[in-house]
């Protein structure tokens, strides 16, 4: 199984008071019976880094986030990848990166052949998500964190 | 991925050769009357099509490290900080 991280499931790992914390800490380090392959998006990362380094200022924290996203396999922005955002920006339903985001979470479900979790906290984002995996019969599972 | 074209003709005497190929990642397609009616292509195994869809391997083997979460200074959690960045 593919486990997929938005930026605002990943940010919930940095702070003891952010809604969801205590489940997105499980869902990245407590081992299920299947294995679990960890991905987020290459834009996700760039998101999560500019959001601590802004709202904590703190270089120790940044640090250890990117050693924690050198672990995690990481998705490019392909032209397969930009062809899906297009056409869901188009639907006027999400915005900008997290369309994107949505755009390569739906390309891996569709390419590997393997079940995947899609976290995220983004409203507009789990919508979209969720729709198209039920209009292309796509194996995902949307969970949806608290904001 | 190379590709090549066989015949109906010659995919029947020398199937097992051209499944070697495409074993090895050759695209083979299949014609009759030298019109393409089949594609033979090999069967991935979960990291090449990870790969296919844009994933990229970590950059470190093993479990993901551990970080110890920070108190945020008053004002909006980590989660809304990244949402009103994407309105």
């Amino acid at each position: 199984m593919i486990r997929f991280w938005d930026t605002s499931a990943l940010v919930k790992l940095y702070s003891s008071t952010e809604g969801g914390h205590r489940e997105a800490l499980k869902r990245l380090h407590v081992f299920p019976r299947r294995p679990v392959r960890h991905v987020t998006s290459m834009i996700a990362a760039v998101e999560l880094i500019s959001a601590l380094a802004r709202r904590t200022r703190d270089a120790a924290l940044v640090a250890a986030a990117l050693r924690q996203l050198e672990a995690i396999g990481q998705v490019e922005f392909t032209e397969r990848h930009r062809d899906v955002a297009l056409r869901l920006a188009g639907s006027g339903l999400a915005r900008g990166a997290d369309t994107a985001i949505a755009a390569q979470a739906l390309v891996v479900a569709e390419a590997s052949g393997m079940p995947v979790e899609f976290l995220t906290a983004d409203e507009a984002q789990s919508r979209v998500v969720q729709g198209e995996a039920t209009s292309r019969a796509l194996d995902i599972t949307v969970v949806r964190l608290p904001l | 991925m190379t590709r090549r074209q066989v015949s109906v003709v010659h995919l029947r005497s020398r199937l097992a050769k051209v499944l070697q190929e495409v074993e090895r990642g050759s695209e083979v397609v299949v014609t009759r009357s030298g019109r393409a009616v089949a594609r033979l292509v090999p069967v991935l195994d979960a990291d090449a099509r990870l790969w296919a869809a844009g994933v990229h391997a970590p950059r470190r083997e093993g479990p993901v490290p551990r970080v110890k979460p920070v108190r945020l200074s008053p004002g909006p959690s980590l989660t809304r900080t990244v949402l009103e960045a994407r309105d």
